[in-house]
């Protein structure tokens, strides 16, 4: 199912509840009755066309970003992606640390296998961190910084330093999908963990992790199929004045 | 009777409903699902793993590289759905459908592939889930922090063994990861938490 305009902006969430993070993001509250996307999305302040195309790429793991609609800028899509960064690192990781450690203090029998899982995803949320650090500092300034230069580029000279200092070809190359950990740490909880004394709350974080897990991934397509294609452009653009 | 689930490829209404009204008289217990075209086969491939898939391969024109790599993925259990004998692809599948066999001759045809599935079934439940004891000495080592030339030499194999082993612990115990390992090795009491901090 790909999303349109018209589509009703309840029907996204009936078709995906993931997608309640991207609204989220967006800044759409819930509440919206029967409106379609444009209209919600014109009620925000939001442009449609590229609200669009985050949800249905998020949605659709084999949708491709259709060339008439890739109207909008690279700091709408930057500005998209820091967002959905700061929730994982303020909100998510924390919320999932927090459930860890009360199953931790409630538990009786196997403490201290609940504090391998703890360290286990303090790992992870390590590793998550340092991609996180090296997209906010590195790729998304080189994406500004770029697209910056291409709106000048009647009275532009050469490309300042950090654009010759990276590429997007690079970021391709090094882009990990940041999942593999989370992976393992469902199979341990699922399959190798002694039973807990509390099962809702060992529910709990196993539906955060699937939950987690899949953001993650849809997250990393869209930097892959969205943000990459446009930076690109910009760079086929560039080479060509040098 | 075992339940099996099949998937079916083919673009004429009239002959893909036809086969799947025959299919459920041979097992009632069948599940059957339908594509009229290669998208959607593949979509529905996306998420369900049928036991048998049955394909036109006229569907899939002459340079699509599936229908090489379908056959050879689901190995006996692939069947080929076809208008006349003499079509394109056909000797890739071991078993072959016409639109001119008779009932009993597509029955006698697919029980054969039945056949094959409760093979495939069997064997599965041989190899199993369990690690092997000389896996697990693995899973210690890798645990312990030491390379995959390192275990080869204490071991006496070769890296390449040591790798393959490595695939087939991944692939039985669902971890990946070596921190993965390390707390499913503990869990497990194959090491102490005091030997990592060696
Ligand atoms: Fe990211
Ligand atoms: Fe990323």
């Amino acid at each position: 199912m790909i999303f349109t305009a018209d589509t009703k902006m309840a029907d996204l969430v009936h078709a995906n509840h993931q997608l309640l993070y991207v609204m989220n993001r967006f800044g759409i509250s819930l509440g919206f009755g029967d409106k379609s996307v444009e209209h919600v999305c014109e009620e925000s302040g939001i442009e449609s066309g590229f609200f669009l195309e985050i949800a249905n790429a998020f949605h659709d793991e084999e949708y491709f970003p259709q060339k008439q609609l890739q109207n909008y800028s690279v700091s709408q899509i930057v500005d998209y992606l820091k967002k959905t960064h700061h929730f994982y690192l303020m909100e998510r990781v924390p919320e999932i640390e927090g459930l860890i450690q009360i199953m931790i203090s409630k538990e009786t029998s196997h403490k201290k296998s609940l504090e391998l899982v703890r360290s286990f995803f303090g790992e992870y949320s390590d590793e998550l961190s340092a991609h996180i650090k090296h997209e906010d500092e590195i790729v998304f300034p080189y994406a500004l910084e770029l697209e910056d230069f291409c709106k000048r580029l009647e009275k532009a000279g050469k490309p300042p330093s950090i654009i010759r200092g990276y590429s997007m070809e690079k970021f391709i190359e090094e882009h990990g999908d940041l999942v593999e950990k989370l992976y393992d740490l469902k199979n341990i909880i699922i399959k190798y963990m002694p039973p807990v004394d509390n099962h809702n709350l060992a529910n709990h974080v196993l539906f955060d992790l699937f939950s987690l897990e899949k953001d993650v991934r849809d997250h990393s397509r869209i930097e892959e199929k969205i943000m990459v294609p446009k930076v690109i452009e910009m760079e086929k653009l560039i080479s060509g004045i040098k | 009777m075992p339940q099996f689930s099949v998937l079916i490829c083919e673009g004429s209404y009239i002959v893909r409903k036809g086969l799947v009204k025959l299919l459920k008289e041979t097992n009632k217990t069948l599940t059957v699902r339908e594509a009229a075209d290669v998208e959607s086969f593949m979509s529905v491939l996306g998420y369900y793993e049928p036991d048998i898939i049955i394909i036109n391969p006229d569907l899939f024109g002459s340079g699509n590289k599936l229908i090489r790599e379908l056959p050879e993925k689901f190995r006996g259990r692939a069947i080929a759905l076809s208008s006349e004998e003499k079509r394109e692809n056909i000797s890739l599948f071991p078993q072959t459908l016409l639109y001119s066999d008779s009932k009993s001759t597509i029955l006698e045809k697919v029980r054969k592939v039945y056949g094959t599935v409760k093979g495939c079934r069997g064997a599965n439940k041989m190899r199993g889930t369990v690690i092997t004891e000389r896996e697990k000495l693995i899973v210690r080592y890798i645990a312990l922090g030491l390379t995959n030339r390192e275990i080869a030499e204490k071991l006496f194999i070769s890296t390449h063994t040591v790798v393959t082993h490595r695939k087939n612990i991944t692939r039985k115990l669902g971890i990946k990861t070596v921190s993965g390992l390390t707390v499913y090795a503990i869990l497990n009491n194959l090491i102490n938490i005091e030997d990592i901090n060696k």
